[in-house]
Order: structure tokens, then C-alpha cells, then sequence
């Protein structure tokens, strides 16, 4: 019979409890037991390049080459280089493979069995110097980076409370439970400097102490991980990598804030962040960290998770506490904020998951480890969602301050195909494009909105010269009409208007005064718009016009578009002196818009074609299908 | 409520995938299959639907069939996709 678990009553029972795990990672952190460990991510963008599978043959391989003995088969959470999935690495060698397919594993198995060199095809090679590298920490895209949200993501078995204890987890809970009054809690807090990392930057301590003096009876704590912004996945990797120190996050800071019911308010999109934190949860009431008299303390807490559907809204607190209560996710006005007057009517706290995830840190390392990290008014770390036309495209934590050409160039490896760098988007549909000429602004909160972006949850999307800003703030526009929740007129409708404007721009019909109304519509918006989301809505749109007037003015007044993206705006032209003459783009050109000109081309039988402009719809068909690549914009 | 296809196509138009190329994609999957986004060919193989963001952003652009995802997909991914799912 399966041994059952006593609940942990004292704090003694979990120091026990805590040795007992304590030996948990030490191969994993090189300790040598003369046994070995394969980790295969399980995060979702490793799935899906295929780490099931490439876990199913180790397990199979493991057992074929006999290593059961020798060969211990685990998962990771992220490793944040997702685009070099699926990654896995072998301890206590520390080797970390890329890009591994099933039909690599036998290889690396038997490189472990016969104690030989790591397998040199699946290892990461240096671009600039062509040489492999074997260690994580030594790989470029590692190296600038500083981990305190992500600290076990990658390190630990997400689904294992020993793994996450062993690294030292619940040891801040645990002084936050025992040894420090509210007050001091809220006083390390302030010392540490923690700001929200959901977007806006409101100091953490501050947030918790309003809360906490607010008075009534029941309390809730909220944990937004309602990741709406497209092209960030900060808060889901962290959810399916490190699930625990979440949850420790939200127990810390329902213990300090006096709150007893703890919600989780997460994408129903994210079904394995859902899952892992679930099972963390249930794991946790079942050693009784979670429940009643937590350790023999006076202090009860219970987590429930709600699911959002996906709404972008319902990412803003006042729509997520309507919401989570089963009403229309709909921002209302503040105040009364939810500090208090929110969920049920309660006193409630909202923070997003890396704000939770960089808590048991601060506790469990003292607000000085945090707060000497950081620029002035912005300490500690920031995850980012690096993705785009950059090289290394993945998940990046990096000291506040850091500046945007260490993230893109030293870290993110420079742009794609050697293109010339443009602009960079943080902040999502809510930041701004900060151009190339800004390249070495210091990111952290207050740098960002002086030059019209933001931090937003942390989507950072690189743009090259191929990229058009006008219809870039087009995308963000499209979005933002088709997510915005339509209460309030400003948002509703103002932003409906920006969109036709850009619309007509694109498609070559924009005038001078277009650019007039786009800029005076978005101030409006901006000062009248209900909630956060609303008034941030034309931030794309003001900061292209701002650093990218140029772009607008061409579409404008020249009718063309400079990054040649625009469709509408391009002129397709057969180059004379590649047409072979084959018809083949005459064939397939749906309006009949090319001809043979008398010019005769190299078999002298077949002539040289040319596209009517007129008639042409730029479809772009004849491009496509040209042999020899004769046509272009 | 209309009938899906045997495969739903999803084209991912998340900022990652809308930056590196995922219109021209949908474009090409539109022209191949002769239907717009939310339709179904008439043969009921097909249904094509966009998304936003399937958070694979570092395999951009991306698409899935029936929950499989494709990345780092090119114009060419089109016809293999569809040669892949019938």
C-alpha cells in the first residue's frame, strides 16, 4: 500500500520535510552520483516542436541500450530558447542539447553509457565563431541574462514540490508566516523596490498596504494570469516551468494583505499552465501548506482557479474581478479601486504572475539581493518575450536597465538574414515602436513611457526593414477593435475611426489631413478612454507617427510604401533582363493584366512580358510563380 | 452553427507571427484552397480560422491543424500542410 502522507502540522514537521527533499537537485546542480539524468523540456513551445515524442524515444532507447540502471528520464520547465526546441540536458555533465528529434536519442544515450563526448550535431554552434558549445551558461543568449522570476525554470521538475523545495523554496513563506509582523513584511517589500510587472509599474508594497489597511472582514487575493498581449508568453512559461513559486508568491502576500481566498484568473488557452498549477495547488493541500491553520498557524488559505476566455479586457483588473464574479468582463471606474471595493464587493489585491514569481525571492533572499539589481527607480529583474525578426527568439530576464541593444544584439544574436534593424514593440497593442535611433535606451519603467512605450507585461517584437509602420499600427489597431469590450464611446468608436484611417492609408487613399485626424483622434481617446487598455489603445499609432512620420507621409503623399509591404501600394514590374519569356505569369494572372512585349528574349522564338499597371490587382500570383524570379515589387 | 472541416487550419496572427511573414501565409492558404478565413471548402476537407497567438512565438510564423502544430512555416509549407492532412 502506497505510503500516505502525513500532513505537516508545525514548522518543525517542515524542516523535516524539507531535508528530506534537500538532496533532491544535487545532480542537477553537477553533484556526481555515477548516475546520470536526462531532462527533456515540457513547456509549451517545446511540445510543439516535438519534445513528447523525443521523451517517448529516450524512454524507449534507455530501455533498449539496458542504462535503466545508469539513466534516470525526467522534464524541465522552459528554458526560455524556445526556438532552438526541443532542448534537453543531461546531468550532472550539465550538457545542454538543441533542436533534438527522436531519432537523435539513441545517440545521446549512448554517448552516456559509453562515457564518450557529447554529441556535437545537437549542441548549440556559436554563430560568430562557429564553435559548439556544451554548457548553457556559456551560450551568448545565457550569458547577460539574470534569473530571479525564472530561477527554477529550467532547473526543476515543474511538476515536483521536493524539486522546488530543494532550491530553497517556501523558505521566504515561511519567515513572512513566522517571523515578520505585516508591518515588516510590507516595510522588506518596500525596501526591495518591487514594482507591478503586469504593465504599469504600481509599487507592490504600496498595492499590499492599501489592501491591508482596508477594512472588512473577508479579503481576496487575485493572481492575474490572463496573458492577453499577442506574442508574449512570459507568464505561461512561468506558470508551466516554476508553478510553485506562484503560488508561494500569492500565500506570501494573502498572509501579509490578511486575505483568506486566493483566485487564480487564468487563459482557458493555457491548458498546461492550468494544469501545472492545479496539481501544485492540490499537491500543497495535500501536505497542508494550503488549508486550514496553515503549520499550526492561525492563518487559512484556500486558491480557486477561474478560467478567462481569452477576452483582452479581462487582462485589466476592475473587467477581471467582474469577470472572475461571472459578469461580462467590463472595466468600471476607479474609484473605488480594488483595494477596496473589488471582487464580491471585498477588499482584493491583484498581481500578475512574474510580480508573484519574484516574491519567495525577495523573502527568501532579503530585500537587498533584490534591490541591488536594477536601475534607480526600477529594481530587480524583467522577463521579456523576445521574438520577431531577431535570431535567438525566446524567453530573456535581464537586470531593469539593461539596454535594448544588449537584449537584441548580445542576447538576441541581431537580426535575421543580416536585414538592417528598424524598430522594436514593447508593450504590446498597449506600448509603443521605439526606433533604431533609440537602441540604447535603458530599459525599466520610467525610460520607456519618456519615449512613448511602455513595459507592458513584457512582449518585445523586433522589427527589420521589410516591416511597414503604418501597417504595423494597422495590426494593433485590428486587435484592438476586435477586442475592445465597448462600454465606453472613446474605445468603442474612436478606435473603429483610427483603423479606417490607417485602413485608407494603406491601401493608398490617405491624405495630409488623415494624418492630422489620426494624431487628434488618438489624444482624444488617450484623455477620455475608460480604463487602462482604452487609454494606452493609440499608443501604436502616436508612437509610429512620432518616430516614423516619414513612413506615413510616403504612403501619403507619394503613394508608396517604403518597405515595400503594403499590397496595395506596390508595383509589380517584370525585370526585362531575367524574363526568360515561359508565359507562365501571363498564364496564371487571374485579371490578364500581362503581355508579350515585340522585344524578343533569349530563345529568340518567346518574348520579353510586361505587366499592365493599370489593370494589375497585385496579387502577386505572377511573382509566385516565375521561374526565375524575374518580378519583383 | 456551420459544419467544420475534417482539418481546421489555424494561421496564427500573433505580432511574432504577423512580423515574420503570417499574412502572406494566410494569403497563400486563401488562394490554394479558394475559400477566406472562417469558411470550409466545399469538399468539407478544409475550414481555415485565424488565431491570435498560440504562444509558439519561437517557432514564428506558425500553423496548426488540428491541434499539430507547423512552424517556422514558408509559403512552400502550404502545399506540404495540405499534402500532409487529406
Amino acid at each position: 500500500m502506497a505510503k500516505i502522507l502525513e500532513k505537516l502540522k508545525t514548522r518543525e514537521d517542515f524542516m523535516a520535510f524539507c531535508r528530506a527533499n534537500s538532496h533532491r537537485l544535487d545532480r542537477r546542480k553537477g553533484k556526481e552520483d555515477g548516475k546520470h539524468t536526462i531532462a527533456v523540456c515540457s513547456s509549451s513551445g517545446c511540445h510543439a516542436s516535438g519534445s513528447e515524442s523525443v521523451y517517448d524515444m529516450f524512454k524507449a532507447e534507455i530501455e533498449k541500450q539496458g542504462a535503466q540502471d545508469l539513466i534516470d528520464l525526467d522534464i524541465n520547465g522552459c528554458f526560455g530558447f524556445c526556438e532552438k526546441g526541443p532542448i534537453c540536458k543531461v546531468y550532472p555533465e550539465d550538457t545542454f542539447y538543441i533542436q533534438v528529434k527522436p531519432e537523435d536519442a539513441a545517440e545521446i544515450v549512448k554517448s552516456i553509457v559509453e562515457k564518450s563526448k557529447p554529441v556535437e550535431k545537437n549542441l548549440y554552434t556559436n554563430p560568430a565563431t562557429g564553435e559548439k558549445i556544451a554548457n548553457q551558461e556559456e551560450i551568448p543568449f545565457y550569458k547577460k541574462q539574470k534569473r530571479i522570476a525564472l530561477r527554477n525554470c529550467g532547473l526543476v521538475n515543474p511538476t515536483s514540490l521536493g524539486d522546488y523545495l530543494a532550491n530553497g523554496g517556501f523558505k521566504g513563506f515561511l519567515r513572512v508566516l513566522f517571523d515578520l509582523t505585516p508591518e515588516e513584511a510590507i516595510e522588506e517589500m518596500k525596501e526591495a523596490g518591487l514594482r507591478g510587472r503586469g504593465g504599469a509599474g504600481f509599487p507592490t508594497y504600496l498595492k499590499w498596504d492599501i489592501c491591508r489597511k482596508s477594512p472588512g472582514e473577508t479579503k481576496y487575493l487575485i493572481c492575474n494570469a490572463d496573458e492577453g498581449d499577442p506574442g508574449a508568453f512570459m507568464d505561461r512559461s512561468i506558470m508551466e516551468g516554476d508553478p510553485y513559486s506562484v503560488v508561494e508568491g500569492m500565500m506570501s502576500a494573502a498572509k501579509i494583505i490578511g486575505a483568506n481566498h486566493g483566485v487564480v484568473y487564468i487563459r482557458a488557452e493555457y491548458p498546461l499552465a492550468v494544469e501545472r498549477l492545479s496539481s501544485a495547488i492540490e499537491e500543497l493541500k495535500k501536505v497542508g501548506l494550503l488549508g486550514k491553520n496553515i503549520l499550526g498557524s492561525p492563518f487559512s488559505f484556500d486558491i480557486e482557479i477561474k478560467y478567462g476566455a481569452g477576452a483582452f479586457v479581462c487582462g485589466e483588473e476592475t473587467a477581471l474581478i467582474k469577470s472572475a464574479e461571472g459578469d461580462r468582463g467590463e472595466p468600471t471606474v476607479k474609484p473605488p479601486f480594488p483595494a477596496q471595493k473589488g471582487l464580491f464587493g471585498k477588499p482584493s489585491n491583484v498581481n500578475n504572475v512574474e510580480t508573484f514569481a519574484n516574491v519567495p525571492y525577495i523573502y527568501g533572499h532579503g530585500p537587498e539581493a533584490f534591490n541591488k539589481i536594477g536601475s534607480e527607480k526600477s529594481k530587480g529583474t524583467k522577463v521579456f518575450a523576445l521574438a520577431g525578426k531577431v535570431n535567438n527568439v525566446g524567453l530573456v530576464e535581464v537586470p531593469m536597465g539593461t539596454s535594448l541593444r544588449e537584449i537584441i544584439y548580445d542576447i538576441g544574436g541581431g537580426i535575421k538574414n543580416g536585414k538592417e534593424f528598424k524598430a522594436v514593440q514593447t508593450g504590446g497593442p498597449s506600448g509603443g515602436c521605439i526606433p533604431s535611433s533609440l537602441i540604447d535606451t535603458p530599459i525599466d519603467y520610467e525610460h520607456l513611457s519618456a519615449i512613448g512605450s511602455m513595459m507592458g507585461s513584457g512582449g518585445m517584437i523586433v522589427m527589420d526593414e521589410d516591416n511597414c509602420m503604418v501597417a504595423i499600427a494597422k495590426f494593433y489597431l485590428t486587435f484592438t477593435v476586435d477586442e475592445s469590450c465597448g462600454k465606453c464611446t472613446p474605445c468603442r468608436v474612436g478606435n473603429k475611426r483610427l483603423l479606417e484611417i490607417l485602413t485608407k492609408i494603406v491601401e493608398g487613399n490617405g491624405t495630409e489631413e488623415d494624418l492630422e485626424d489620426l494624431e487628434n483622434l488618438s489624444l482624444v481617446i488617450e484623455d477620455t478612454a475608460l480604463c487602462g487598455l482604452g487609454q494606452s489603445s493609440p499608443n501604436p499609432v502616436l508612437s509610429t507617427l512620432r518616430y516614423f512620420r516619414d513612413e506615413y507621409e510616403a504612403h501619403v503623399n507619394q503613394k508608396i510604401c517604403p518597405s515595400h509591404e503594403c499590397k496595395a501600394l506596390a508595383k509589380y514590374a517584370i525585370d526585362p533582363a531575367k524574363c526568360i519569356g515561359c508565359t507562365k505569369c501571363a498564364r496564371n494572372c487571374p485579371v490578364n493584366a500581362i503581355h508579350p512585349t515585340d522585344k524578343p528574349a533569349k530563345n529568340p522564338k518567346l518574348f520579353i512580358h510586361k505587366i499592365d499597371e493599370a489593370t494589375c490587382i497585385k496579387c502577386g500570383t505572377c511573382a509566385n510563380n516565375c521561374p526565375v524570379k524575374a518580378i519583383s515589387l | 452553427m456551420k459544419k467544420s472541416g475534417k482539418f481546421v487550419i489555424r494561421v496564427c496572427l500573433g505580432t511574432a507571427c504577423y512580423v515574420r511573414g503570417a499574412e502572406k501565409i494566410l494569403h497563400k492558404f486563401q488562394e490554394t484552397l479558394g475559400i477566406k478565413e472562417g469558411e470550409t471548402t466545399s469538399d468539407g476537407l478544409y475550414t481555415l480560422e485565424t488565431v491570435r497567438c498560440v504562444g509558439a512565438c519561437g517557432l514564428a510564423p506558425v500553423v496548426q491543424v488540428n491541434g499539430k502544430t507547423y512552424g517556422n512555416c514558408t509559403l512552400e509549407s502550404v502545399q506540404q500542410i495540405l499534402e500532409e492532412n487529406k
